[in-house]
């Protein structure tokens, strides 16, 4: 009997070999050894590539390749949210590939290009939020420490690992969140269906303020507590950073110039949480903490926070806990009646595809309306934001500084970062993994 | 269906003619040993194991007797959750440690007796021999003949042209 060697192995075997490949260059490199291999391998690409890409990607980036089928969504959506993307350009490159015309679990040297070149993206805005995240360290260390002027570079701790893995999940999130966008209308049209898929793509490009829009919140609705402010709390790490999205996760009001309108994430937070009215008297009654503002405060500026001097994981508990409760929380829709109404929607699938029904959570008409006080108090209360927009670095130079500056330094910056202020030291980090509460294809609650 | 044996040990002789006792719960790590003696009930003579010899046997019994307690995948669930963990443990690293003859022989065995998480070690294990390897390390590493064309080798280059900058 000859030694066993790769070559005598059979198929099935071979196939295996592929799919343990933890990554494309490893895939190529074998495919390219053999006529046999090649002919595996194109045989089983789908399949073996499917696996590169769990063993390679995040699975958020995995959802959010799926979100950009065209078994999601029609082309002017997709359209849409990539050119509300980081890497806008690749608007004109899944153009020209065609889009993504498979349906999930295929997958082609195009599907793995696009995580590619999603991540890349995904990496960018990481890096910035890290850098914004240590610097907002190096103030509060000089803080602590009385001293600014030279000592201000000392300070060297870098976003520890876990932290930036969560920072670049919440991301992910934020995308994935971008593309739940639909087409609702188009002005002079009494039904958008009407139009043909080239006029609505022409549209697009020539004159975007004719499409209308409506926002889905199901994702948001389905994600756990700490996974929203994770999200949220990406705000003020990367407000410089000129993505568009970065609007979703401020409190506009609903019809302003804002590019996502009515897709506000904390919007969606302070109305769909709790249920105000009754909230608001359980908190007047613990002595534990002092407003409902305070905590959603603390919790989307200390996302990436979990030091023993914070109070983060406290309020989480917390928040979790009411949200759970029958009265307080909004059980078990997770979504506010008041403002919130499921509502079918005729989405167009795939390229071609025709309009089938599909049920979206979305903000009623005139839902904005229907806020308690407690709620226009915590929408009142942010949307004066446009300090994330202002172009200006704050200025540390290597001068001393008098105590007197020192203060004034730390409370603008702090202020800046915070909006309102007071939350912006961070300690060491170190997080655990958290879950969303979400399938993989159906919302639970519907 | 045969009555459930309640025998402890079980013998298997392997394609050298040598026969082995070993302990039924580490022989039924084998799906195909699992299901023969399901379906025969108490087996007194030993199985034959025409594909493998000694020490290849050994070697598989081996790692069956030190995962002996894992639990064993449910039969309904695909390979899609196996695929996911791309580690291999360390005592598993260790134990594959071994020249490529005996490598592929105990893939080959594992795949004869149906050993799925035993394959699937073996199978990583190789993915990993090749990780950061060019398609000429690759042939060299396992004495691989290149049996493309000029030709087709630069027809899959302009294939694989997309992830050049992997």
């Amino acid at each position: 009997m000859p030694p066993a060697t790769i070559t005598l192995v059979p198929n099935e075997i071979v196939l295996q070999i592929f799919r343990g490949v933890q990554s494309v260059s490893s895939f190529l490199n074998l495919s390219q050894t053999c006529r046999r291999f090649y002919e595996v391998a194109k045989a089983n690409e789908s399949i073996i590539l499917r696996d590169v890409a769990a063993s390679s990607f995040l699975p958020e980036a995995i959802r959010l390749l799926d979100q950009q089928r065209f078994s999601t969504m029609s082309p002017v959506e997709l359209a849409y949210f990539r050119m509300n993307c980081t890497n806008k350009s690749d608007g004109n490159w899944l153009r020209e590939r065609g889009g993504l015309l498979r349906d999930r679990g295929q997958y082609s040297s195009v599907e793995m290009q696009l995580l590619q070149r999603d991540e890349k993206a995904v990496d960018a805005l990481v890096e910035e939020a890290c850098e914004t995240l240590t610097d907002v360290n190096r103030v509060a260390w000089c803080r602590n420490r009385h001293s600014w002027g030279g000592r201000y570079n000392d300070f060297d701790e870098t976003v520890a690992s876990g932290d930036r893995l969560e920072i670049k999940r919440a991301i992910y999130l934020l995308h994935i969140l971008m593309a739940q966008f639909r087409l609702a209308g188009i002005e002079g049209l009494v039904d958008y269906r009407e139009a043909s898929s080239t006029d609505i793509y022409n549209l697009l490009f020539t004159d975007p303020s004719k499409l209308h829009w409506i926002y889905d919140y199901s994702f948001a609705a389905c994600m756990t507590t700490k996974a929203l402010f994770e999200v949220l709390g990406l705000a003020r790490y990367l407000f410089y950073s000129g993505w568009v999205a970065i609007d979703m996760l401020l409190c506009h009001s609903p019809g302003n110039n804002s590019n996502f309108q009515n897709a506000s994430l904390k919007r969606f937070a302070f109305v769909n949480l709790f249920n105000t009215s009754t909230v608001d008297s359980v908190i007047q009654k613990s002595r534990s903490f002092n407003d409902l503002g305070g905590m959603y405060r603390i919790l989307y500026n200390e996302a990436w926070k979990e030091d023993p001097e914070s109070s983060r994981d406290t309020y989480l508990k917390i928040f979790t806990e009411f949200r759970n409760r029958p009265k307080v929380g909004i059980p078990p829709r997770k979504w506010n009646p008041r403002i919130f109404q499921i509502r079918e929607h005729q989405v167009q699938i795939g390229s071609e595809g025709g309009f089938v029904g599909k049920k979206l959570l979305v903000v009623k008409a005139g839902g904005w309306n229907n806020m308690t006080e407690m709620e226009k108090m915590l929408v009142g209360d942010h949307e004066a934001e446009e300090w994330m927009y202002e172009d200006q670095d704050p200025d540390y130079g290597s001068d001393a500084f008098s105590s007197d500056d020192e203060q004034y330094l730390f409370d603008s910056y702090m202020d800046e970062l915070d909006g309102f202020g007071g939350f912006g030291g961070f300690g060491h980090h170190h997080r655990c993994a958290y879950d969303l509460d979400y399938d993989s294809d159906d919302i639970s609650y519907w | 269906m045969a009555t459930p044996s309640t025998q402890a040990t079980v013998k298997l002789q392997s394609n050298d003619n040598v026969v082995i006792e070993v302990e039924r719960a580490i022989a039924e790590r084998s799906v195909l040993i699992k299901n023969m003696l399901e379906d025969c009930g108490e087996v007194t003579d030993a199985i034959p194991i025409s594909n493998v010899n000694e020490s290849i046997l050994r070697k598989v019994i081996e790692w069956c007797e030190h995962h002996k307690n894992d639990p064993v995948a449910a039969e309904n669930e695909n390979d899609d959750s196996r695929k996911k963990t791309t580690d291999i443990d360390e005592w598993d690293q260790k134990f594959m440690n071994v020249d490529q003859e005996m490598l592929f022989e105990i893939i080959l065995a594992a795949n004869f007796l149906d050993i799925k998480p035993l394959l699937d070690t073996g199978c990583k294990t190789v993915a990993n021999m090749i990780k950061g390897k060019s398609p000429e390390e690759i042939r060299k590493l396992f004495n691989i003949q290149n049996d493309f064309t000029p030709e087709e080798e630069e027809q899959i280059r302009r294939e694989n042209e997309w992830a050049e900058d992997r």
